[in-house]
């Protein structure tokens, strides 16, 4: 390696020396900034997640209820109309 | 709820176009940092033929360190949390930068090739991101 090639290296080494300290600055930024940022989605997320689990609580509770023709039919009171050639009971 | 944003879904563009927006700001640092290590070891691509009678009248190593500055205070501002006047600045910056050198190299004896990158592409990239910036709130 001739003295040109050092020249050259050095020249280079100390060309970098600026945009290196930019980059490092800007790498200090990012670590300091890290775990700073709210997360608005997951925000969203969580209210959504509320929401279902209010709707699958409330699904649980609910009891089911008969109809009154269902209740008559059960007990035998009315039929399902099925034949169409008589007037229902 | 312009000062509300929800990430991805947010309104605010800075929010939800900020990795995009980075890429690029991370290129034009790259050049910056080209043209710096060019400018330092002898501006052999800086000429008046180039860039024009204005731009040449400026030193090349001033231009590139503006070039990198513009671009790393941006992408400081865009780092989340982000910063909206950082990126207002750093647009700003950006914006008055490339409008010189544009001018000089279309109407100050330069090449008007070249401001066709500024005029076209990079001027009304930065003044959207300075819009959006000034009108959304952070996240």
């Amino acid at each position: 390696m001739g003295p040109t090639e050092v020249k050259f290296i050095t020249d280079l080494a100390a060309a970098l020396g600026v945009p290196g300290g930019i980059i490092v600055a800007l790498w200090m930024v990012y670590q300091s900034n890290r775990g700073k940022a709210k997360d608005p989605a997951a925000d969203v997320l969580a209210a959504l997640t509320k929401i279902e689990d209010a709707v699958d609580a409330m699904d649980s509770r609910l009891i089911r209820v008969e109809t009154r023709q269902e209740m008559l039919l059960g007990r035998g009171v009315v039929q399902h109309h099925t034949d169409r050639t008589m007037p229902p009971r | 709820m312009a000062d509300r944003t929800i990430g991805w879904l947010a309104k605010n563009g800075l929010s939800r176009y900020r990795p995009g927006a980075i890429v690029i700001e991370i290129g034009l640092f790259v050049i910056g940092v080209l043209f710096w290590i060019d400018a330092t070891m002898g501006a052999t691509s800086f000429t008046p033929l180039v860039w024009g009678d204005l731009a040449y009248s400026i030193p090349a190593i001033c231009w590139a360190f503006v070039n990198m500055g513009c671009a790393a205070l941006t992408i400081a501002g865009l780092i989340r949390p982000v910063r909206n006047w950082m990126v207002i600045v750093g647009a700003v910056l950006s914006i008055a930068q490339y409008l010189v050198l544009a001018w000089s190299a279309m109407f100050d004896g330069g090449t008007a090739i070249i401001a066709m990158f500024a005029f076209v592409l990079l001027i009304p990239f930065h003044i959207w991101l300075l819009f959006e910036a000034a009108n959304y709130g952070s996240d």
